[in-house]
């Protein structure tokens, strides 16, 4: 099991030295695939019509990303065992797609703005899923199995 | 991955349900307030509203939560915001979509309305807080 503080510091240190994606306009696309154990994956879209995808494949990996503005997306798969990943869209009309498959997965969404849709598929045992959610107009799914 | 695509086709399903006009949730004296939160098993998914109605229009804020146990994992879908209501109808607040059962959940919905608090605790009526 590795320690859930070392994770954060590892994944916040990644972040800060340049191994998240940010994207300040509109349009781009950005891919990032993973394999093994313990990586970690950080994305953040300003503007509109931003995607990002991640693959994560192994255990113990994370992601983390971040939307603002407006019609993004962000599409998120992990597979393998204790995965984990956030998202956080604010803006109208914003997607995020999380699909998790093996064992003791987490994920976690928070949406502020409207018109935002969430959707997490977890197939295995012992995941967990929250959403949360603030405005008018938004959806959430959990679909676990 | 045939059962996923199975479910998820199931679960459009259910949103696209979700989008049926609100059925009535009783009747209300002009100062009331009613609540209710609506559960509906669509086949292995349920489908969770929040309906508020009263018997005056006004504005008000909404709290929804709800949290699921179960073998295939745990979750928790809490949503909130602004929300409008128009005399005597049933407006829906919000709508969420879980595979399970009922039995597996729990609800809790919050309004705060023309300066009064009520909660409306899984099937329970509403009680002013």
């Amino acid at each position: 099991m590795i320690n859930p503080t070392l994770k954060t510091l590892s994944l916040a240190l990644m972040l800060a030295t340049g191994f998240s994606s940010p994207i300040f306009a509109g349009g781009n696309q950005v891919r990032i695939q993973q394999w093994g154990m313990g990586n970690g994956a950080g994305g953040s879209q300003a503007g509109n019509r931003n995607r990002l995808t991640v693959y994560q494949y192994g255990w113990s990996n994370s992601s983390i990303s971040v939307q603002d503005g407006n019609r993004n997306r962000v599409v998120v798969g992990q597979t393998g065992f204790a995965n984990s990943t956030a998202t956080t869209q604010n803006g109208n009309c914003n997607i995020a797609g999380v699909a998790q498959f093996g064992g003791s997965h987490s994920a976690t969404t928070s949406q502020n703005g409207n018109c935002n849709a969430v959707a997490v598929i977890q197939g295995g045992n012992g995941n967990s899923a929250a959403a949360h959610q603030y405005g008018n107009g938004n959806v959430s799914v959990i679909i676990q199995d | 991955m045939f059962k996923f695509a199975t479910i998820i086709a199931a679960q459009f399903a259910v949103l696209a349900s979700a989008t049926q006009p609100a059925p009535s949730i009783g009747t209300v004296a002009s100062e009331d307030l009613i609540c209710k939160v609506e559960v509906k098993q669509i086949g292995p998914n349920l489908r969770i509203r929040a309906l508020a109605e009263s018997g005056r229009s006004g504005r008000g804020t909404y709290s929804l939560e709800i949290r699921k146990s179960g073998a295939s994992g745990s979750a928790v879908i809490a949503q909130s915001g602004d929300f409008t209501l128009r005399a005597g109808k049933t407006e829906t607040l919000s709508t969420a979509a879980l595979t399970g059962s009922e039995r597996h959940i729990r609800t809790r919905l919050i309004l705060d309305w023309a300066g009064r608090k009520i909660a409306c605790l899984d099937n329970a009526d509403p009680i002013d807080l």
